[in-house]
């Protein structure tokens, strides 16, 4: 058999494989996906298959290999020893991924430390590592977790910032963008919040890396196979998994979820009423001509062309009015006034308020001059607004869904939710944050002010139906579901 | 450039082809008075902000009854993005938490003060506009001012005409539904140099074909290095750069191979002729005033049976592409020279020259290099060396030696 010489180089988020001969070559095909490219005479695979390619192309006989991507460094990391006391689930985490080949899933709920065993991970492996995150607070978080456990200044990708250094942060976005230029400097991966890793476009910040070694955390995988099969080929499979129930009482500590109903006034349910007879009219009219017609189908006619523009600004109409409903409900007057009350009750405790809009957040901000973390806020003004709240300066925090996706709060026993929540995960991921562990064991609790006679009622029901909750201890007797 | 929330097409299923929305002369003649009344609103509305100048082109445009809201949305893009915004760095931030520290001891701020709490919302807010030494007012209207929708605008471009809104809007709309492009071929004939160049520029990766040899045309297909693995839009915002550097080319078609939401496989259709018109100047008949003069001597004494055409043709090696300055045709049987002139001076250039035409070199049988009447001892030595035919450039010399040294040449050298 002939001796052949093949070179291997990273190439935007792709590896180019050349000076393989044809029978090599077939045979390759056979065992990892690959595409012959004849743009640049090469064979070309998605970068995520790097470890793939290499063990076969160890096992072939009389071919030289001439690697040419980026060296991954061995790391000296010196890890605090409070980084390294590990509970026991944690410990069975960081034993169950590295017993499973470093690839793979792991699910803890939010507040049992899951950034522990990541950075027990990373002192584990010590090797180049880049963290992907959700949101750019988060970057903020994990690189100033990385700097007083690991004593590593990381490098941070985006929110304006491009410093890549052997360990470093990015947001998935970012990861998305840049990946074809570093994807080969980082030998480990951690994506956090892992399950917004399977949208279409976010998955090239895992398939254009070359990292073998994959970690990816979440306090909800997917339950839907597809998207659970995307992550197993991107990341790896579940390797530990631990349930709410398993973690409270453990480290979460029981909380109580108290809703409170407020009528809407006499005009904001006059006017709310008018738009919701536009929207049933329009609704029928449609099902005249086209009975499967359905609400989603709107969307669609509103933003169709000018062809059928009559059908279109009526669409477009009912879809401001619907806007318009939500909008009533979450500005009625006396959920401004409930709000008040609940302040004065637990005025001298810390309380974040959470909002479904940034002009809601902005609106109670400068009705309770209170601090408000809106989605755009700069990284420096909301450290200052956690940081203030976590000591006491500041005595209730007010914060837009920014806040979802574990961005570390204070711990709180108090949190009240003014519309905005509409979907298991992100009720999870909101509890999450009032269930932090204190030491007095005092019962956390979730007040929920809804609007009568509309639809958040009905949203705030199918939540209580979500898996999330009927998993999770909770107390409430009828006299919880109304305000005194 | 749009979003691509704002794209709006239009699908012709049957021919599988995408449109992407239009104004033109005819249907959509009322728009160029709204254009007008847009471009006014903004013109004279420095210091408000942003969401009260979108209200106010949502009154111009929403009552013309053809204009759907993200074709609104479009225009108000258009429109920032021809002015500039106060974005109040750190002026609100500040003002903030200086409210905030103060407040944090009244509260809670409640509506009316009783026995328990003491603070209500009017006395609270002159206690903090006293410390603040501002008026409540100043204080409201300056709090929130770096939010996007709420920042001032600063200034606007006046010079923007409503022909040239309209147009930027229908360039921006094409551009937009580029973004879901997953591929994109270009059919060149002339202008090549240019459109290469608009190749380099964009970093996607080429396969070139010659379609027709006499007059050459090309077809050029163009994406990135991961879609030989799969269809990815991930170089859409490459092409929709490119489309803006064509549209200052000649002689051009796109067509682009566009992925839709429900995946059937459509395609998109552009070209110079489109009356598409692009914010680049078109640049001039010839770069320099040495290859106007070389041109023009053929022009005085050309060769029975020859013609010489500038830039008309590609020679491409894998991922590079080199387009001649001009090539001497020979009608009867196609014999071409490959016709470069070199006439600029620092060594960088002539290196990457030399580099060039020796990867090149092999491509095409017959060269020409010309160097200036007297050229540098730099220039005649890195030329000299590729072996390939070379002249000094003398307006007196007539176009006939020129063919003859190139053939004489080449054909002894390559046997």
């Amino acid at each position: 058999m002939k001796h052949s010489a093949i070179g291997v180089d990273f190439h935007e988020g792709t590896l180019r494989i050349t000076g393989c001969e044809r029978g090599l070559a077939d045979q390759l095909r056979d065992d990892i996906p690959v595409a012959m490219d004849d743009r640049d005479g090469c064979i070309r695979t998605d970068a995520m298959h790097a470890q793939r390619l290499q063990r076969w192309l160890d096992r072939q006989s009389n071919i030289t290999v001439d690697w040419q991507t980026a060296t991954q460094p061995c790391l000296k990391l010196n890890a605090r020893p409070s980084a390294m006391t590990l509970r026991s689930d944690q410990q069975d985490a960081v034993g169950e991924f590295i017993n499973g080949g470093g690839r793979g899933l792991v699910q803890m709920p939010t507040g049992t430390g899951k950034t522990v065993v990541a950075i027990h991970l990373m002192k584990h492996f010590a090797t180049s590592t880049l963290v992907v995150v959700p949101v750019r607070d988060l970057m903020y978080q994990w690189h100033d977790r990385i700097a007083s456990q690991l004593g590593v200044d990381a490098g941070l990708i985006g929110d304006g910032v491009h410093r890549v250094s052997p360990i470093s942060v990015t947001t998935y976005d970012s990861a998305a963008i840049h990946m074809p230029r570093i994807g080969d400097r980082f030998a480990m991966l951690i994506f956090d919040e892992v399950h917004h890793l399977s949208g279409p476009w976010r998955r090239d910040a895992a398939r254009m890396s070359t990292a073998p070694i994959r970690l990816g955390l979440s306090a909800t995988l997917p339950t839907d196979f597809d998207r659970l099969s995307v992550l197993g080929e991107l990341v790896g499979p579940t390797l530990y998994q631990q349930t709410i129930r398993e973690a409270s009482g453990q480290s979460l500590a029981e909380y109580t979820v108290r809703r409170i109903t407020v009528k809407l006034s006499a005009e904001e349910q006059t006017r709310y009423d008018e738009l919701s007879k536009q929207i049933q009219g329009f609704v029928a009219d449609q099902r005249d001509q086209d009975p499967s017609f359905r609400w989603e189908d709107t969307f669609k006619l509103a933003g169709s062309h000018d062809e059928e523009s009559e059908v279109a600004q009526r669409a477009d109409g009912a879809l401001r009015a619907s806007r318009m409903k939500k909008s009533i409900e979450e500005h009625a007057a006396s959920k401004q006034r409930v709000l008040e009350d609940l302040l004065r009750l637990h005025a001298d405790e810390p309380v974040i308020v959470f909002t479904g809009s940034n002009v809601m957040a902005r609106k109670l901000s400068l009705r309770f001059l209170l601090p408000c973390l809106l989605s755009h806020c700069a990284k420096k003004e909301r450290r200052e607004y956690l940081q203030g709240f976590a000591t006491g300066r500041y005595p209730a925090l007010i914060a837009n869904r920014v806040l979802d996706e574990g961005v570390d709060l204070p711990q709180v026993k108090t949190a009240i939710v003014l519309g905005g929540m509409s979907s298991g995960r992100q009720a999870i991921q909101r509890l999450g944050r009032v269930l932090r562990r204190t030491d007095e064991g005092r019962r956390a609790t979730l007040y929920e002010i809804v609007t009568e006679g509309t639809k958040e009622v009905m949203r705030s029901r199918d939540r209580r139906r979500n898996d999330a909750y009927r998993n999770t201890p909770r107390r409430q007797s009828r006299d919880d579901d109304h305000a005194s | 450039m749009l979003r691509s929330e704002h794209a709006i097409v239009r699908m012709n299923y049957s021919r599988g082809e995408v449109h992407p929305d239009r104004l033109n002369r005819r249907t959509h003649a009322h728009y160029l008075q709204a254009a007008r009344q847009c471009l006014h609103s903004y013109a004279n509305g420095i210091g408000e902000d942003r969401e009260s100048l979108h209200r106010h082109i949502e009154t111009v445009l929403r009552p013309l009854g053809d204009c759907p809201p993200r074709r609104i949305a479009s225009f108000c893009k258009l429109l920032d993005d021809a002015g500039s915004f106060d974005t109040a760095a750190g002026r609100s931030v500040r003002l903030r938490q200086r409210v905030f520290e103060i407040a944090a001891d009244l509260h809670p701020i409640v509506s009316q003060k009783d026995g328990l709490f003491d603070h209500d919302v009017d006395a609270s807010r002159q206690r903090v506009a006293a410390e603040l030494g501002m008026s409540w007012r100043d204080i409201e209207d300056a709090f929130f001012a770096d939010v996007l929708e709420l920042q001032r605008l600063k200034a606007f471009d006046a010079s923007l005409t409503p022909e040239r809104l309209l147009a930027r809007y229908n360039v921006a709309q094409t551009q937009a539904t580029l973004y879901r492009a997953t591929r994109v071929e270009l059919s060149a004939r002339s202008d090549l140099k240019r459109v290469v160049r608009g190749i380099k520029l964009s970093g996607l990766m080429h396969r070139i074909e010659q379609v027709h040899a006499d007059p050459p045309a090309y077809r050029i297909r163009l994406d990135g290095p991961a879609a030989v693995l799969r269809g990815s839009t991930r170089y859409g915002v490459r092409f929709a750069k490119l489309l803006a550097f064509l549209l200052s080319c000649r002689d051009w078609q796109m067509r682009a191979s566009i992925r839709t939401n429900d995946g059937r496989p459509m395609r998109m259709v552009i070209s110079d002729r489109d009356g598409l018109t692009g914010e680049h100047e078109q640049p001039d008949e010839m770069d320099s005033q040495w290859e106007a003069e070389f041109a023009k001597c053929w022009v005085k004494d050309p060769v029975d049976g020859w013609e010489l055409r500038r830039e008309s043709q590609l020679l491409s090696i894998g991922q590079h592409v080199f387009t001649p300055d001009f090539v001497l045709r020979r009608r009867q049987d196609g014999q071409t020279i490959q016709v470069e002139l070199v006439g600029f001076w620092t060594p960088e250039y002539l290196k990457e020259k030399a580099a060039t035409l020796t990867k090149f070199s092999a491509s095409a049988s017959h060269w020409l290099i010309v160097v200036p009447k007297s050229p540098s001892s730099e220039q005649q030595q890195a030329m000299g060396r590729l072996g390939l035919s070379l002249i000094a450039f003398d307006k007196r010399r007539r176009p006939q030696q020129w063919i003859e040294t190139a053939l004489a040449t080449n054909d002894s050298e390559g046997g």
